[in-house]
């Protein structure tokens, strides 16, 4: 069901300063599509030749090559109270996207991850600064682009995929980041204890109270099915979706007594 | 380690409690909480380097996103000078040292040169400056005459000498050095007009040297490392890492939570250098030694030659040229090849070298870099150990230890040469 809910997705349009326009960056369904170039495919050949560069190819670009990046999960917010600072893009139009986003990794401090202004021929981007510049140029979409990412390793633990055993510590770490952050919020304890099991999508999912605070037994396509839309509804976290279709939304809920999880659906549209 | 622990899971998840940290403290530089613990995974074998390295440097850019943390990627300094690293280690050659005590009048005034060192790669005077006359002085109140000095040795060779140490209105301490060297076996140079004879006072032996394991299991002698490296000075013990690694080693079932060394690890950790520990009887030495606060004043005045090179100790070769004491503390020149992982200077995936040294009194002293220069390969400074030398102790055995090897130089230190 994981790449099948990006479906359920509202597509998202980033506006980005591309060639001194405003242009317009979807995501729709998991793809990303730079809307105001007739033949994408194109211009990323003739950029690559050295051609004019525009910001949506270069972030088209950017992205095939991080489809499934992981990293894109470990840098992207975790829920509502975790503020994450991205660069301010550049809106020189001569340059690759991420060029100058020269984090200065001999002294982060805060706010130094910043993109500069080249004033002679700049440095390619290094990788991570290429990944960065294309979070940075709108938060939603870092957080749909993670989502993404999500929904592809989601797929893989389903199927059983070796790659998905190889990184189940990161997948796990990456869910746990994700629930306690969206548990403390939705129950207004910021410092509380949350112990999150990854489960296989089959099994059910639970939350329950403990004298040290609360565990949680989710898959880890919750972040598709469930973090990524909203996952407090009236005042109940969404534990797991159960029937999504353009008319209704079903879901597996629990509240603040944490007893057995019940049913909640909502129309759409 | 435990079967049962999965340490990239435990760092992984450490690292997303950092990200969700709420209020995160104030951390000097060279002190990343993930470093440690990743530091710790690596010294006990629990994780490869690489591993350890791609998951720390992706969460210290998310945590820098958050306008937290600091300090180079792990990945770019392992392969910069870690051991997939491409290091060069330069073979150590003992210096030719020379001890002088001599007072030489200069026209700007009076300067006392200590000793002479005649290596390889230079040539260092150690001296004092007292300048005598104001019109004598350039920037900073360092004699013009100072700032380059010609030396010539006898074979007629002649190079200039730069300062480089410390002072002010009361006068200057520091090396003048030359690089290229001047020869290594010259009976004497000349400084501007004035004639030194190198005489060695004495036919000194060099110092007996040996190479000892460090006793103890595994956690326990990287927790003492740790501590014994922990800051930029010897007495800085950064107590929020030294619990990090405290924890990690726990986790990781390397240490049990009721083993000795955490109590005196905490205890020591938290010590002031300045007024030591209300508890310090409790703790054994070496730290006991350190943790009593400083002793001020009393040690013995003078030079002791070394010039040794050790045997490489967990990689690292150490030449020790010269030990000086003055009333309030003492100090050691030497070498190292590669560069060691001594607290603020080196990386997680270098060596860490503790700068230990004992005396036949029962004290432990332990030193920290207080100058170095030089790069990846080779470089060479003072190691500072901050408190007087007991005047009573008739030896100083230098123990430069590393996680698993320890050197011991053995220095016989009556009677001493005193200063004028």
């Amino acid at each position: 069901m994981s790449v099948d809910a990006l479906r359920h997705y509202p597509q998202l349009d980033a506006h980005v300063h591309c060639a001194g326009e405003i242009h317009r960056l979807r995501w729709h369904a998991g793809e990303l599509i730079a809307t105001d170039h007739v033949d994408a495919e194109g211009e990323r050949v003739l950029t690559a030749l050295g051609g004019q560069r525009f910001t949506c190819i270069d972030a088209l670009e950017i992205w095939a090559h991080h489809l499934d990046d992981l990293r894109i999960l470990i840098l992207t917010r975790r829920g509502p109270t975790d503020q994450v600072v991205w660069p301010k893009p550049s809106s020189d139009p001569s340059v690759a996207l991420g060029t100058g986003a020269t984090v200065d990794l001999l002294g982060r401090q805060r706010g130094s991850v910043v993109f500069a202004a080249p004033t002679t021929a700049p440095p390619s981007p290094s990788p991570e600064e290429q990944l960065v510049g294309l979070l940075a140029l709108d938060a939603r979409l870092a957080d749909h682009l993670a989502i993404t990412v999500a929904a592809t390793w989601a797929e893989r633990l389903a199927a059983g995929d070796v790659r998905a055993r190889s990184a189940r510590a990161a997948l796990t770490a990456i869910l746990h980041g994700r629930v306690t952050s969206t548990v403390r919020s939705w129950l207004g304890e910021p410092d509380l204890q949350v112990d999150v099991d990854m489960i296989d999508p089959d099994a059910p999912p639970t939350l329950t109270r403990t004298a040290d605070g609360i565990h949680a037994f989710l898959p880890f396509e919750w972040i598709v099915n469930v973090w990524g839309r909203n996952p407090v509804i009236s005042d109940r976290l969404a534990l797991a979706v159960l029937d999504c279709n353009p008319e209704r939304l079903s879901l597996l809920t629990t509240d603040h007594t944490f007893g057995e999880p019940r049913p909640l659906t909502l129309s759409l549209g | 380690v435990s079967a049962f622990f999965d340490p990239e899971l435990y760092l992984r998840l450490y690292a997303e409690q950092a990200i969700l940290e709420r209020s995160p403290h104030e951390r000097s530089s060279w002190e990343s909480p993930l470093d440690e613990a990743a530091d710790a995974l690596s010294a006990i074998g629990a994780l490869d380097d690489e591993t350890l390295d791609a998951i720390v440097d992706d969460y210290q850019l998310a945590l820098s996103l958050r306008g937290r943390e600091s300090g180079p990627p792990r990945a770019s300094r392992r392969r910069s000078s870690g051991p997939g690293a491409t290091v060069v280690t330069t073979p150590l050659i003992p210096d030719r040292i020379v001890t002088c005590d001599q007072e030489l009048e200069q026209s700007w005034g009076r300067l006392h040169l200590h000793y002479v060192a005649l290596g390889e790669q230079s040539t260092s005077l150690a001296i004092t400056a007292k300048p005598m006359t104001d019109s004598s002085l350039g920037r900073h109140g360092l004699p013009v005459a100072l700032q380059q000095v010609a030396l010539t040795d006898d074979r007629g060779t002649t190079t200039s000498a730069h300062f480089s140490g410390g002072g002010g209105s009361g006068g200057w301490r520091g090396h003048l050095t030359t690089n290229p060297p001047l020869s290594r076996t010259t009976r004497w140079i000349t400084l501007g007009s004035t004639r030194i004879e190198l005489c060695e006072q004495e036919d000194r032996e060099p110092p007996p040297v040996s190479i000892e394991s460090v006793p103890g299991r595994l956690a326990e002698r990287y927790l003492s490392l740790r501590l014994a490296t922990a800051g930029h000075l010897p007495m800085i013990m950064a107590p929020d890492g030294v619990e990090v690694s405290i924890q990690t080693l726990i986790a990781a079932g390397a240490l049990d939570d009721h083993d000795p060394i955490i109590s005196v690890a905490k205890a020591v950790a938290h010590s002031s250098p300045v007024h030591g520990l209300s508890a310090q009887s409790t703790l054994p030495e070496p730290w006991a030694s350190l943790t009593g606060g400083l002793r001020s004043g009393g040690g013995p005045k003078g030079v002791i030659p070394i010039g040794v090179v050790t045997p490489p100790i967990d990689g690292v070769t150490i030449r020790f040229d010269v030990l000086v004491s003055t009333d309030h503390d003492f100090s050691v020149q030497a070498a190292t090849s590669p560069r060691p992982n001594s607290g603020f200077m080196g990386s997680g995936n270098e060596a860490r070298i503790a700068w230990w040294a004992e005396d036949d009194q029962g004290n432990h002293y332990l030193g920290g870099i207080g100058s170095w220069s030089g790069g990846l390969d080779f470089g060479q400074g003072m190691i500072a150990f901050g408190v007087p030398l007991d005047p009573t102790a008739g030896e100083l055995r230098l123990t430069p230890t590393g996680l698993s090897e320890r050197a011991v130089v053995s220095l016989r230190l009556l009677p001493w040469a005193v200063e004028r």
